[in-house]
């Protein structure tokens, strides 16, 4: 084995520390870190982590002791000053000391002197009972009476007392005219006595006077009594003390130290300011750390003294800082006077410790640097008892064998080498030769590329090659197109745009750069979208851009977003489908019509809207329509998501793609639900409108034909009933005749009914209580029901008044009742009801005929078989029946709708097959009150004869005419005839006729009645008319309702009633019996 | 290791430590409302809007405090005394008591006629006799706000921490004065009452101020925690000045009964005890969920606090410029508790020492040494 050679000897590198002074140093330097930290931790605490040091707990324990002890010469003070209130309260309460005090107060006040009371036996009892208490209680030192009134002190314990004012007089008067028992106040040291505190009790005047009898005052010693008391307890070393101070700062109690000038405080008079003082007169209890009055540092402990609220003094308990620390710095050094010795001797350990460690170490660090000078044949022997030491030693025997055993074989591995070097030099001439054949490859890719690609240095900004592609969106050639900079093919403005966006790419935090707008070499700008990458070539960075024109796409898609704009703010509702049918797309009108948001409709089916409305063959009929390319139309009722429904015309048409293959299907859906409704309510309107119409016609039809067949009416009945009065009783053809007369009244019956519905009759409205008409005929109602019909009645309280005809109302009443009596075969319920209620203007307008405003609703309700539609449109009509023939006549309904329509009031029939029937009718609430019905008197009147009285009767009907004077004549009257109005004004005028009465029909060719009535009145004034009339239209009467004194009959009538009527007229002329 | 991963090692373990400081902080975070404190319309309060308060020309309606020892003994002996009934029902009258949780309630149904007489602090009573003619004739008791901290030995070491305390209280003038006494600056965290024990319980506030029971019962639940600083306080029986005026007889009665119950109260253990466990009935009235009072704490903590408190004798002293009341007076106008215009000499001059004097000073036509009080009746 030889060394290897050695040209350049190897460098020795010498540390600065032996490793013995290294582990001394790390392990001492520990220990004394370790030391340190754990005495200031010991010491202080970790104040932000709330560990307390010891120089806290001693200030914890100094707090804490102190706490304790003002809190309990607190409590003693407190104790104390109520024992000797207790003291002087058992005095006060002795009552041979009141009565003595009385005794004596009152010998004082007479004016007697000392000397003469002093032999009284009430002053020896009171002298002997203060001398003994003061002796028996060694705190007082005195124990005076004072009367109240002469201000001295009559009775002492202490003869130098007597007959002097209190000390501190104006306390002791405050006392006096206060309402406490108690007392207390302090006095300055003053012969004949030294400082003290007094304490006082009133003696109540048993004669009940405001004025204390005389006040108890003892006498307590500050120094010698009080002092001592709250310096008892726990000791507080040369600067403590403890001060008693007023509620004004004073102190009460001397000061332990000097002021800062060297005076002394006064007892009474000096005013401590310091913080503590202050908290303690204001009542205030605690502990601080702060200054005295010295200015000097102590930790003060301030209680309050209150007693009944008599006494508000302040205690202070104060130590000097000082004092207190230098306390626990003793402590403090102690301790760490034990922590130096320990830290001492671990310091010594540690010594030793890396003498031990470090010795094996330098046998084989010597070891090693012989070997590192060649010599292999180093071995070590170290004898030691650590199995790491061991194994070292043995470990570094090991390598120097080794060593020595690579040193032979690295020779002959070099020599291996040098053959592997030379063929490694021959493949990599290959392998540059496969590289040029690559290059050129791609650069043929690089020409060929649709995309453009450039190149371009880095630093300069330059380009340096680009492919044809590139060359032909700039509008450079390849020549011109190197030595271009990149600054060159961008807008100037939005340079630095685009180079924040290289960067970012350079970087790495952006892969592809969109919509970067490039600039060609004529100016003129396109977008391109543009790739870039770091390159080096030839040793220098370079950029690569691979450059996408995206004009065309841009405008494709500006197309598209016009298109979709178009489609979200489309009027009508737009789906879009897959070609399975789900939905791909809905816009927001879709989304207000079906109450499905996008979010919810994506992915459905559109037959989440199915109403079920369309069977199933609607929707395969749609679908094969569908399927087969063509476009469906259709009217659709869907449902909402809120389930209501609402109708849509709706165009569904499929969308191809390229290969004519169906990929979508698009809806357009209109909303057409309002606009239905609004058709359906007009449609509805119309067909009430045209029934109120056809009703009119009807009635005005009837109206027309009534006039003229009440005429023949009367004729009929008036010749029927003269034959009757003509034939004898028994005579064969009088019941043939009773049948005319009968069958001429059943006509007539019509005829008024025909009148009644065509709204014609005459009627003499006034105020009517609903409720009062029902009840008035209840009972003819229950007897038309029969047994088998329930009546029952839901009469409003306080019902409005309505303004109608008694007797209409009446018949309105009967007449529905009958119906719905007719339509309860087997029995049931009818109600009759009424209410108020307010007709609004929709109201109003739904129903024609009827007027906004309040009405009285009247219903009659019945359980019977109830009616369809068709039927119920209907039931007004005149001559419409459903019951057999026979049954009716068909006129019942209609009359009741005539008289109401004639009353401007409303009626409406609601009713459903099996579901019984409502009518309800809606009349207008009277606005004028009810007027008293003037007091008849019911008493007869005695018959008296016809006197021939002259009647002139004007009728164009000759039949007529001819009949009514005959019957008259037959009464008695004198009757002259004329055949219109013209003859009987020319009878009148021209041949002096002077009638009493006048009958006239109403209407008349030439002038009408009405019109003739003013003729004769104006020649006659005192003439009468009776209008007689089929049909008056509105000549003597405005829809129905008569003029103001107009007298009238209707046709037909019989003779028993026209003579009746007449008879009125002159029976009115007769002078009454006794008058 | 690396440089560069000593350094993540170590940056990992700040912000380790920073996120737990920061979750600490965040925890500590003390809740500033209490569910009956926000309630400035108190016609919608949960617990007062089920008063229904009798009309007031037949029924003497007091305000009371059931938590509040002491004070709520004497006037859970007032609602027990029958001496009182037959008084009041001798001139036609009767009585009746609404419990409230603090002070200013009172008044509140006071400045609205709906209460006559009132039992409060001291800075409620001078509230009130800045806002209607007052009479106050008499205190209920004397006593002390403690001021309780954790890890504090003096009211100075409270400096930057959260103190909670009850607004508009008495203990709010406390806490204030006190602060500024000694130069102190906290964060104070408004409470109610019931809320402060369950704060200082949670840690959520470092320190409160607080009065007997809610004292001792801090204490008894918070081991680390004790008094720094404790601050006088008195409170007062007050009339409606229109009512005393219309109704002077009632006002004696009431006086009377009052000094009654103070004499009955402080004669016998089993009266102090019976007097307690009255008070404690009224407090789970008022609160049901509130934590219960121990009957023998409650019976200590009326003892002493009845040792501090056996007259009811307005001292004149505290009402001397200066002095405990025109202190507090003018604290009230600093803080505009109370308005900038309101004078001192007019409330002075509703405080009456002279009708409780004469009430005193006769004993026996006042029946002060006479007791007859419902002790088997139930609350009504």
């Amino acid at each position: 084995m030889s060394a290897p050679p050695a040209n350049h000897p190897p460098e020795v590198l010498k540390g600065r520390y032996s490793l013995r002074s290294w582990l001394f140093m790390v392990f001492g330097g520990f220990l004394i870190v370790m030391f340190v930290t754990i005495s200031l931790i010991r010491s202080f605490g970790i104040p932000w982590i709330g560990l307390n040091g010891s120089y806290q707990d001693i200030q914890a324990h100094t707090v804490e002791e102190f706490n304790l002890l003002a809190d309990l010469k607190k409590e003693h003070l407190q104790l104390w000053l109520r024992e000797r209130r207790s003291d002087l309260d058992l005095l006060a309460k002795n009552q041979d000391m009141v009565q003595a005090v009385g005794i004596i107060n009152q010998a004082h006040r007479m004016g007697m002197e000392l000397a003469e009371l002093l032999p009284l036996a009430e002053y020896r009892l009171l002298e002997s009972r203060l001398r003994a208490t003061v002796s028996q209680y060694p705190s007082l030192t005195a124990l005076h009476l004072i009367d109240p009134v002469s201000m001295m002190i009559v009775v002492s314990s202490s003869p130098k007392f007597l007959q002097r004012p209190p000390a501190n007089e104006a306390k002791f008067v405050r006392f006096v005219h206060s309402t406490r028992p108690n007392g207390s106040w302090f006095v300055a040291g003053n012969e004949p006595d030294s400082s003290h505190m007094k304490l006082a009790r009133r003696l109540k005047d048993p004669a009940g006077g405001t004025m204390p009898l005389a006040v108890l005052v003892s006498q307590v010693n500050i120094e010698e009594i009080l002092l001592p008391m709250l310096h008892t307890g726990r000791g507080l070393g040369t600067t403590g003390e403890v001060i008693l101070v007023n509620h004004n700062q004073q102190i009460l109690t001397p000061l332990k130290h000097m002021l800062s000038a060297g005076k002394v405080a006064q007892v009474g008079d000096y005013r401590i300011e310091d913080l503590s003082a202050t908290l303690a007169s204001r009542g205030k209890e605690g502990l601080l750390f702060t200054d005295d009055y010295r200015g000097v540092p102590v930790l003060a402990c301030f209680r309050h003294i209150d007693i009944d609220g008599d006494v508000g003094w302040g205690m202070i308990v104060k130590q000097d800082m000082a004092e207190i620390d230098a306390l626990a710095w003793q402590r403090l050094r102690m301790s760490s006077l034990v922590g130096l010795a320990g830290l001492f001797f671990a310091l010594v350990g540690s010594a030793l410790f890396a003498r031990y460690l470090a010795n094996p170490i330098r046998s084989l660090t010597e070891a090693a640097t012989r070997l590192s000078k060649g010599d292999f044949s180093q071995r070590v022997q170290i004898r030691t008892n650590y199995r790491e030491v061991v194994e070292l030693s043995t470990a570094f025997n090991s390598m120097t064998e080794r060593l020595s055993n690579w040193d032979t074989a690295l020779h002959h591995e070099i020599a291996i080498k040098t053959r592997q070097l030379t063929d490694e030099l021959n493949f990599r001439k290959g392998v540059e030769e496969a590289l040029k054949e690559s290059e050129q490859t791609l650069t043929t890719i690089f020409d060929a590329a649709n995309d453009g690609i450039l190149v371009a240095d880095a630093e300069t900004l330059r380009l340096t090659r680009g492919n044809k592609a590139i060359c032909e969106m700039l509008g450079y050639s390849e020549e011109e197109l190197e030595g271009v900079s990149v600054n060159d093919i961008h807008p100037p403005e939005d340079l630095p745009h685009v180079i924040a966006v290289f960067e970012k790419q350079l970087r790495g935090e952006l892969t592809l750069a969109r919509d970067i707008p490039v600039q060609r070499k004529d100016g003129s700008h396109f977008l391109a979208d543009i790739s870039s990458s770091p390159l080096l070539l030839f040793g220098r960075p370079h950029l690569l851009g691979l450059f996408r024109d995206i004009s065309e796409q841009k405008r494709a898609e500006a197309e598209r977003d016009r298109l979709m704009m178009a489609i979200e703010q489309s009027g009508e509702a737009i789906i879009v489908t897959d070609a399975q049918g789900n939905i791909e797309y809905v816009n927001p009108m879709f989304e207000t019509v079906s109450g499905y948001n996008r979010k919810e409709a994506m992915g459905q089916n559109p037959r989440i809207l199915r109403s079920g409305h369309q069977d199933e063959s609607f929707y395969r009929e749609m679908w094969e329509t569908l399927v087969c390319g063509l476009t469906w139309k259709g009217r659709i009722v869907n449902k909402r998501k809120d389930g209501s429904l609402y109708t849509e015309d709706t165009t569904i048409s499929p969308v191809f793609d390229s290969t004519n293959k169906i990929i979508n299907y698009m809806a357009l859906k209109r909303d057409v639900t309002e606009h239905l409704l609004v058709a359906k309510e007009k449609a509805n309107l119309e067909a009430q409108l045209r029934q109120v119409q056809k009703m009119d016609s009807i009635g005005q039809l009837a109206g027309g034909v009534a006039h003229d067949f009440n005429n023949m009416l009367g004729v009929i009945l008036g010749y029927g009933e003269i034959i009757l009065s003509e034939l004898p009783p028994g005579a064969p053809l009088r019941e043939d005749v009773m049948a005319i007369v009968d069958a001429g009244r059943r006509s007539a019956a019509l005829t008024r009914q025909l009148l009644a519905f065509s709204r014609k009759q005459t009627m003499q409205p006034e105020i009517l209580d609903l409720n009062a008409v029902v009840l008035d005929i209840e009972s003819m109602l229950c007897r038309l029901m029969g047994e088998d019909i329930e009546l029952e009645k839901q009469l409003k309280a306080g019902l409005f008044r309505v303004k109608a005809d008694l007797s209409q109302i009446e018949q309105v009443i009967v007449n529905l009742v009958v119906n719905s009596r007719d339509a309860m075969p087997d029995g049931g319920k009818l109600i009759i009801a009424t209410d108020n209620v307010t007709v609004n203007k929709a109201f109003a307008r739904n129903h024609p005929g009827v007027q906004p405003g309040e009405h009285v609703l009247f219903s009659v309700t019945d359980t019977g078989h109830g009616m369809d539609e068709e039927t119920a449109s209907r039931v007004f009509e005149p001559f419409f029946t459903t019951k057999v023939l026979g049954k009716g006549t068909g006129l019942g309904l209609a009359t009741v709708y005539g008289i109401v329509r004639q009353s401007d009031g409303t009626i409406w029939a609601s009713s459903q097959p099996g579901m019984g029937t409502t009518f309800s009718i809606y009349l207008p609430k009277a606005t004028e009150k009810a007027s008293a019905k003037p007091v008849t008197d019911e008493t007869p009147k005695p018959k008296q004869g016809v006197r021939g009285e002259n009647i002139l009767i004007v009728e164009d009907e000759k039949t007529l005419r001819d009949l009514l004077r005959v019957s008259l004549s037959k009464i008695g009257y004198t009757i002259t005839e004329a055949a219109d109005g013209n003859e009987a004004i020319r009878l009148i005028k021209e041949k002096g006729l002077k009638p009493d009465l006048v009958i006239s029909d109403v209407i008349m060719p030439g002038i009408s009645g009405s019109q003739l009535a003013q003729h004769i009145r104006e020649i006659h004034p005192d003439t009468k008319v009776l209008y007689m009339s089929g049909y008056t239209g509105d000549t003597i009467a405005h829809h129905g309702v008569l003029d103001e004194d107009v007298h009238f009959i209707q046709k037909p009538f019989t003779l028993k009633q026209l003579a009746a009527k007449v008879r009125e007229f002159f029976v009115a002329d007769e002078p009454t019996a006794g008058s | 290791m690396n440089r560069s991963q000593s350094l993540l090692v170590v940056t990992f373990i700040l912000c380790i430590t920073a996120g737990f400081a920061l979750f600490v902080m965040t925890s500590l975070e003390p809740e500033t409302k209490s569910p009956l404190l926000t309630y400035e319309d108190l016609s919608s309060h949960p617990i007062y809007s089920t008063y229904r308060f009798s009309p007031g020309d037949k029924t003497v309606r007091i305000g009371i405090q059931p938590f509040w020892v002491y004070g709520a003994n004497i006037a859970e002996a007032l609602r027990h005394d029958r001496l009182l009934a037959a008084e009041l029902e001798a001139i036609g009258m009767q009585v009746e008591f609404h419990s409230f949780l603090k002070g200013p309630d009172i008044n509140y149904f006071m400045t609205r006629d709906q209460l006559d007489v009132g039992m409060s602090g001291y800075l409620p009573t001078l509230k009130m006799t800045t806002l209607k003619n007052t009479l106050v004739p008499a205190t209920i008791d004397r006593n002390y706000f403690d001021i309780i901290a954790r890890n504090s030995l003096t009211i100075r070491d409270l400096e930057g921490k959260k103190i909670g305390f009850t607004p508009g209280s008495d203990a709010h003038h406390a806490l204030v004065e006190a602060l500024e006494l000694t130069g102190t600056t906290a964060r104070l965290i408004p409470l109610n009452i019931d809320a402060i024990v369950k704060a200082m319980g949670d840690g959520q506030i470092d320190a409160c101020v607080s009065w007997e029971p809610i004292t001792s019962q801090l204490l008894s639940e918070n081991w680390d925690a004790h008094v720094v600083y404790r601050s006088r306080w008195i409170t007062f029986l007050y009339f409606r000045g229109d009512f005393a005026e219309t109704h002077p007889r009632a006002v004696h009665s009431l006086m009377a009964a009052q000094a009654r119950a103070i004499r009955w109260i402080n004669s016998d253990s089993d009266n102090l005890a019976l007097s307690s466990s009255w008070a404690i009935d009224a407090c789970r009235q008022l609160l049901p969920d509130s934590p219960p009072f121990s009957l023998p704490y409650f019976i200590k903590w009326s003892r002493q606090a009845g040792t501090l408190s056996n007259t009811s004798r307005i001292f004149t002293a505290d009402l001397d410029d200066g002095q405990f009341l025109h202190n507090a007076f003018t604290f009230m106008q600093k803080q505009e508790l109370i308005s900038a215009d309101a004078q001192w000499q007019k409330t002075r001059a509703m405080f009456d020492t002279q009708q409780l004097a004469s009430i005193l000073e006769n004993p026996d036509e006042w029946r002060l040494n006479t007791f007859d009080y419902a002790v088997e009746e139930q609350r009504p």
